[in-house]
């Protein structure tokens, strides 16, 4: 029989490509995922208009917006600034910022903070961008914020971690793992749990993170039981469920801080092991989700307190359906879901803003002091109107809802409420201001 | 003290499915050499695929399973035959980088294609279950302990009685001559090759089931199986099921304890270092140059 | 800077043919005073040029694979000079960054001071580490140091790194959100250009610390433990010792740079060190070879700037984890000694290839 007697150099490469085009074949005909249970009659009669609503395509010379979000294997934030470009091409189409397209640069990171930080000075050096809108990184609020304080940029992001949410120059359209963990809690004990019990993921913060629900347990003389923080990827999804139950014990309430993928990691594990129904489960904003939804089996109906930070994705306001809209025509591929309605909220917010402001306004600094003024924003997807406002701490995003899985859609349990303020949490501070600057209408 | 018996349930079926990826790592050291690092990418790709098939063209599960399954051997094959000659005299560091090549390229392809949103696959035996006491076992666990067991029951017998799991083992230690006594030496490698692709497939889509499925956390799984691999000296198939199974038990029954519980998720790593250390592997086992 | 001192030969990481030495030398025909004065000459063009040619971002860039330069160097020494591979720099590179924080948030060291402090203490660590381990050889050491560094990464997920909190692990939960886990730079290196110059320095500082030591009799002891381990045993070389001198340089070199990137713009974060990593400096390295000294150069320059140019064409990073893949299949195969010698040597045979074309008899 005959040996090969050493490497022959044409044939791996040939079957390298071979090896390669089978698998990208496989992979294209895995990409993308099933529509979330949308079951909204999207009247266009009823949505808002992009832009100026006149149908004219923008020729005049390009403003440039830019974005800093994570892709990388397991975490993918694309879908947001996707959709903020979705809704960018519709002003576009439709006479642009008085007669300018608008040029949206969307720089991808993989956690490294020396990139991170390097594509913050290319967007505000190199692109000379006007602002910056529609970040969602795990690392650029905390990396970037101070080169964002020195350059006087005003920065719109959906926020992940703390320092999106505590630094004077970063304002969030969501409301971020903190106050939401403390939304859920306040849910749970709404439905009158006799313990809780948070497990968040551990991450850079994450501790901090879900502190606001041992807080409000305490405030509200609710025995806690635990705090946990867990690595992530989740290996052993099964036994944090065990855990987490027996430490709340019959009737108390887990409270869930983690990533869509790993957070439904837990609930189905917990629904293998049969504890749904042993005690009460909340999750922060991150589990309001399409895919989580959809994954998520009857034995979930109404038995998990998610908080929203977002309306329903198919709630019939004007605004939202807009969105729907928008994604049906300029974004098929992303799903409908609250990544989405993020992304749209933080481009309707510029959008508007640059609209309102003169031609020789429309240079960084000029956006960039604009952004900080803007107050009242209102739209049907947020429950309270938004604002940036010249604070040192900014978390206009304040009031959720409590949405709960029914047949794999969300529907809503607890209307708008408003996360409660505690010692150290600065929201009675905040809503002082919001009363005294006029910022929302409170 | 907390309840330690749903942990040993746990433990038990997360255990099983590590001893059986195990025993598909320690089958192809076996009979090639190659320790292939790319097993548990290779199952997580098939459970992504059978994901698709479900989720995207509608297909029914069983036919996702089977094609996940499937896709395991196949895929394994293709890097075997690929990559499996031309490397064969080399020494098995060189094949075990080549499998990590492999892994690369496999986790470049998924996270290209199913990055988005997260995925879930969950077995319809989980449905299934009977109540221990206070504790729930559901199909799934049973399974993923039963075929641990069943397989590797199964590969030990098959290695020491049947013609082709004979040639494998006479392979492992002397290819040449084994050549020159006319046993298809390809053929045999293919067999290890494409019989451990398939546990792979298996392994990823109870993998997907019991922890999730998400594609980093089930790549390096990966590194507890060859823990367990590591322990059984790469050659015995129930020593690697016995350490598998303890790996898993250990590393459940740690969770509920607050000081140590942060720190489970080495408990594989410790096992393998360990091993590795006690057993002081001097030079390669299966050594060809 | 040659790619082989004259006595050895090219012997991949376990049992290849042997080349003679006149085939080794095959694709470098120039004497070695002109080679070095090039590098000289491409070393200062771009310590002192450099800045003023690319924007801030390609800096910060350049300067990302200036660290990782010396990340790649460590683990070229390992597998090219030893023969060692070890899978676990990217942890130590994580444990070097957390000693400079500690050290950075916890005394008033200079900075250089602090530099020097972290690669002893980060090589101190990898002998720890090292020691029991000698024993084992080629797959079995590389198994252990991807099972030592998945371990670590764990135990760094608990601890976190250090931002000026208060005990021993120096981390404060409440001060993550605003306050990162950078080490506060000497105002003289503050700007971007500054530090450029500064992490180049390092980094020749570390090319040539392994120059020396290749050159010495570390270097010849290396070869022949490379060569055949029994021989070198049966030759009187102690082994043990030279082998965890390698350990410790290679960790020593990685303290280094996680210092570096500690004092980098951005600091540091539990999430820059993915498991995945390992596998990935491991591929480039070998991609871009671990014979020369260009070699790691190639490889930083794949890990770190090439994803950034993909970006910019608008492909997707992913790709490049496949590409990187792919490579290390290709060079398993075909060329151990990678890129950075295959291309000079391919040029050379076209070039010989047109030398008799152009004038044959």
């Amino acid at each position: 029989m005959k040996k090969s007697s050493g490497p022959r150099p044409g044939r791996p490469a040939l079957a390298l490509a071979l090896i390669s085009s089978l698998l990208l074949v496989a992979a294209a005909c895995g990409s993308g995922g099933g529509t979330a249970g949308s079951t909204s009659s999207t009247n266009s009669a009823n949505a808002s208009k992009c832009g100026l609503g006149n149908g004219q395509k923008a020729t005049g010379a390009p403003l440039t917006l830019g974005a800093i979000v994570t892709k990388q294997p397991g975490t993918d934030f694309t879908g947001i600034t996707g959709m903020a470009q979705a809704y960018f091409s519709c002003v576009n189409d439709n006479g642009g910022i008085n007669g300018r397209p608008i040029k949206y640069i969307v720089e991808t990171e993989q956690t490294d903070p020396q990139q991170v930080a390097a594509l913050a000075t290319k967007l505000i050096d190199d692109d000379k961008v006007l602002a910056i809108v529609g970040s969602t990184s795990l690392i650029d609020c905390a990396v970037n914020h101070t080169l964002y304080e020195q350059r006087g940029f005003n920065v719109i992001v959906a926020g992940v971690p703390f320092a999106c949410f505590s630094t004077p120059n970063i304002a969030a359209v969501n409301m971020g793992p903190y106050y939401s963990s403390e939304g859920a809690a306040q849910y749970l004990i709404s439905q009158n749990v006799k313990t809780m019990v948070v497990a968040g993921a551990n991450v850079p913060g994450g501790d901090h993170d879900i502190s606001g629900v041992t807080a409000i347990a305490q405030a509200n003389h609710i025995p806690s039981k635990g705090a946990f923080l867990e690595n992530v990827p989740i290996s052993d999804a099964a036994g944090i469920a065990v855990k987490l139950t027996q430490a709340a014990g019959d009737g108390g309430g887990v409270v869930l801080n983690f990533t869509p993928p790993e957070g439904l990691k837990i609930l189905q594990a917990a629904e293998q092991q049969g504890l749904v129904d042993k005690v009460k489960w909340a999750w922060s904003t991150p589990g309001n989700d399409a895919s989580v939804v959809q994954a998520l089996g009857p034995a979930w109906n109404g038995k998990l307190g998610v908080n929203a930070e977002l309306n329903l994705v198919d709630s019939p306001g004007p605004d939202n359906t807009l969105y729907q809209k928008l994604t049906k025509q300029y974004a098929p591929t992303i799903p409908l879901g609250s990544f989405g309605q993020m992304g749209f909220v933080a481009a309707d917010i510029i959008t508007h803003t640059l609209l309102s402001l003169p031609d020789s306004q429309l240079t960084p600094q000029g956006v960039n002091a604009a952004v900080r003024q803007i107050k009242n924003f209102k739209t049907d997807i947020l429950c309270k109107a938004w604002y940036f406002g010249d604070l040192q701490q900014h978390v206009p995003n304040n009031a959720d809802r409590t949405v709960v899985p029914q047949n794999h859609v969300f529907v809503q349990k607890q209307s708008c409420f408003d996360i409660a303020a505690l010692q150290g949490n600065n929201l009675d501070t905040i809503r002082q201001t919001e009363k005294s600057q006029g910022l929302n209408g409170t | 003290m907390p309840d330690l018996r749903p942990f040993l349930v746990l433990g038990l079926a997360l255990g099983g499915v590590f001893a059986l990826s195990g025993v598909g790592i320690v089958v192809l050291y076996r009979a090639t050499g190659v320790l292939n690092l790319a097993y548990g990418a290779v199952g997580a790709l098939g459970a992504l695929i059978a994901w698709s098939l479900i989720n995207d063209l509608l297909l029914p599960d069983w036919v996702a399973y089977l094609v996940a399954v499937l896709f395991g051997g196949v895929v394994t094959l293709l890097y075997g035959m690929l990559f499996g000659a031309p490397l064969a005299q080399r020494d098995p560091l060189i094949k075990a980088v080549g499998t990590l090549g492999f892994t690369l390229i496999l986790l470049g392809t998924m996270s290209w294609a199913w990055s988005y949103q997260a995925h879930s696959l969950i077995l319809p035996t989980t449905e299934l279950g009977f109540d221990v006491g206070e504790v729930r076992v559901n199909g799934t666990q049973i399974l993923g302990l039963g075929l641990g067991l069943a397989v590797t029951g199964v590969a030990a017998a098959f290695l020491r009685y049947t013609k082709l799991g004979v040639a494998m083992r006479s392979l492992a230690n002397h290819r040449e001559i084994t050549a020159t006594l006319g046993v298809p030496v390809r053929r045999v490698e293919a067999a290890a090759w494409f019989g451990s692709g398939l546990l792979s497939g298996a392994t990823g889509l109870l993998l997907s089931t019991l922890v999730g499925l998400d594609i980093v956390g089930l790549t390096f799984l990966v590194i507890a199986s060859l823990s367990a691999a590591l322990i059984g000296r790469l050659e015995s198939l129930v020593v690697t099921m016995a350490a598998g199974l303890a790996i898993g038990v250990v590393q459940a029954f740690l969770t509920p304890f607050d000081t140590v519980g942060p720190y489970r998720t080495m408990t594989p790593f410790l096992f393998a270092i360990v091993a590795l250390l006690w057993f002081g592997f001097g030079q390669p086992r299966l050594s060809r140059a | 800077m040659s790619v082989a001192d004259e006595h050895s030969t090219e012997v991949s990481v376990g049992g290849r043919p042997a080349r003679t030495a006149r085939a080794a030398l095959a694709g470098i025909e120039r004497p070695v005073a002109v080679r070095a004065g090039l590098v000289a000459v491409l070393f200062l063009v771009v310590l002192i040029g450099l800045p003023g040619l690319v924007s801030t971002f390609w800096l910060q860039i350049a300067t990302n694979v200036a660290i990782y330069s010396i990340v790649t160097l460590s683990l070229a020494v390992l597998v090219g000079r030893v023969g060692m591979v070890s899978l676990g720099q990217i942890a130590l590179l994580a444990v070097g960054g957390w000693v400079a924080l500690r050290l950075g948030f916890g005394t008033g060291l200079p900075f250089p001071l602090l530099l020097l402090a972290t690669g002893l203490i980060t090589g101190a660590i990898g002998v720890l580490i090292g020691l029991p381990a000698l024993r084992l050889s080629g797959l079995y050491l590389a198994l252990i140091t991807l099972m030592a560094a998945a371990a670590i990464t764990v135990v760094l997920q608990v601890t976190n790194f250090p931002n000026g909190g208060s005990g021993l692990l120096g981390y404060s939960g409440a001060r993550a959100g605003t306050v990162s886990s950078a080490l506060h730079r000497p105002d003289l290196l503050a700007s971007t250009s500054a530090f450029f110059r500064t992490v180049v320095i390092v980094a020749a500082l570390m090319f040539a610390l392994a120059a020396v030591h290749v050159r010495s009799r570390a270097g010849r002891a290396w070869a022949a433990i490379r060569q055949s381990q029994p021989s070198a045993i049966a030759a009187g070389v102690n082994v043990t010792l030279y082998k965890m001198w390698a350990f410790a340089l290679a960790s020593f070199m990685t303290g280094v740079a996680g210092g570096l990137l500690a004092t980098s713009t951005g600091g540091l974060s539990t999430y820059a060190f993915p498991a995945q990593d390992s596998i990935t400096v491991l591929a480039v390295v070998l991609m871009g070879g671990v014979y020369s000294f260009w070699g790691p150069v190639v490889a930083a320059v794949l890990l770190k700037l090439l994803p950034e140019i993909l970006k910019n064409w608008g492909l997707p990073p992913d790709l490049l984890t496949i590409l990187f893949g792919l490579g290390v299949l290709q060079v398993m195969l075909t060329a151990p000694a990678g890129l950075a010698v295959q291309v000079p040597k391919d040029l050379a045979n076209l070039a010989r290839l047109v030398r008799r074309r152009v004038a044959p008899g």
